[in-house]
């Protein structure tokens, strides 16, 4: 039985897909076998992340009415041949599909690959309650904002009333710089609100909107990215090895000290 | 002025920034959001807890403290009730009177059999006797 991980965070827009799209491919990489489930039905976006879109024939939800086999709906990806896609209707609502449709659906697929990553739809209502019903881990996704921090702090409270009890955090488009003169929360504050154990911290990177207008995932660039190595590691934790957390604070200057200097003395 | 004028060169000195606000409003907001607690159901928990606590000791209300706290995803209830006294008829130690005590010619006699003195330790030796 494949290992059947939700990736959610509450709140839109904080990198759940990208997070999916990067990770799912790394494992991949790893020679793992991945399935990819677009669980946001009505607003697909994971075949776009993936450079899919153009492949995409079949949906889960034409899966669970019958009108095809669960192989003819999953999306092979060329780079990788053990990388697939199962993507979400985009005709259809959230309410389309129930919780037990979902658990069927992510059975048969943990049966045959290795890892089953759900693409969680933002909000905590139905979409949320389908993508999360089949899991048993979760890896929720935040940044250093409060909006994004008080919704995952949400999320992981309905983990936990749904029992899934192993959660990651990552912590997404963090900037060191920012961190550095205290205009924004560090890894350490999140995870000391949270309190979950850290899976990945990411830095933020104009390179993942370029990886985005190419349909491309950061870890498959030839040249390395902060955060495509970010996302590789997070891929190297989940696959149970120990990797040190990125160093991404800014270089002690001077003036820095000067001022950690004068910190410590009052 | 001196400070000021630290703070504005050191961003680090200023407990103001906005860093640290960020967290202080997150902190409160989220004790609030991890409990379902209504105020009106802390109110009556209150007042229950502090029947049964007040059926034994008297309490110091003025002093008393009673709050929800939030750590590590914990929501824990905190209550400080500073004891006045313990109530009269739960005192522990007793007067004098006040246990029945049996008279001293209903208990069996006890008896001292002055050679076996110094044989304390021999309990080996003692059943050796008997058999």
């Amino acid at each position: 039985m494949g290992r059947v991980i939700v990736i959610t965070s509450g709140k839109g827009g904080v990198g759940k897909t990208t997070t999916t799209a990067n990770i799912g491919m790394a494992l991949a990489q790893r020679n793992r076998k991945v399935v990819v489930v677009d669980a946001d039905f009505g607003l697909r976006n994971l075949d776009l992340l993936l450079g899919l879109e153009n492949r995409v024939v079949y949906t889960a939800v034409d899966v669970l009415s019958g009108q095809c086999r669960l192989e003819q709906a999953l999306v092979k990806d060329k780079r990788r041949g053990n990388l697939v896609l199962l993507p979400a209707a985009q005709n259809r609502t959230k309410d389309s599909v129930n919780p037990a449709q979902m658990r069927q659906l992510i059975a048969a697929l943990a049966k045959v690959f290795d890892y089953v990553l759900v693409d969680s739809p933002a909000g905590i209502e139905m979409g949320f309650q389908n993508a999360i019903a089949a899991a048993t881990e979760a890896i929720v996704v935040t940044t250093p904002e409060i909006s994004a921090v008080r919704d995952a702090d949400r999320v992981i409270g309905l983990l936990e009333a749904n029992n899934i009890k192993k959660s990651g955090l990552i912590i997404n488009r963090i900037r060191p710089k920012m961190v550095a003169v205290n205009d924004m929360m560090s890894v350490d504050d999140v995870t000391e609100i949270l309190a979950i154990p850290l899976l990945g911290v990411v830095p933020d990177d104009e390179k993942v909107i370029v990886s985005t207008n190419k349909g491309e995932p950061l870890v498959l660039s030839g040249t390395p990215t902060q955060a495509g190595t970010a996302f590789e590691n997070i891929a190297r934790r989940l696959d149970g090895e120990k990797v040190e957390f990125l160093d991404l604070m800014v270089k002690d200057d001077l003036l820095s000290k000067i001022k950690n200097f004068f910190t410590k003395s009052i | 002025m001196l400070i000021e004028l630290l703070e504005k060169i050191f961003p680090a000195l200023n407990d103001r920034s906005s860093r640290q606000e960020v967290k202080n409003r997150l902190k409160l907001i989220l004790a609030h959001d991890r409990s379902d607690l209504t105020p009106q159901m802390i109110e009556s928990m209150r007042r229950e807890i502090l029947e049964v606590v007040s059926k034994y000791v008297d309490l110091d209300a003025d002093a008393m403290d009673f709050a929800l706290e939030n750590t590590s995803r914990v929501t824990s209830l905190v209550a400080n009730l500073p004891i006045l006294r313990v109530k009269p008829e739960f005192y522990t130690v007793k007067g004098k009177g006040m246990s029945k005590e049996t008279p001293v010619e209903d208990l069996p006699e006890i008896s001292i059999d002055e050679s076996a003195i110094g044989d304390l330790q021999g309990t080996s030796d003692l059943r050796n006797e008997n058999s």
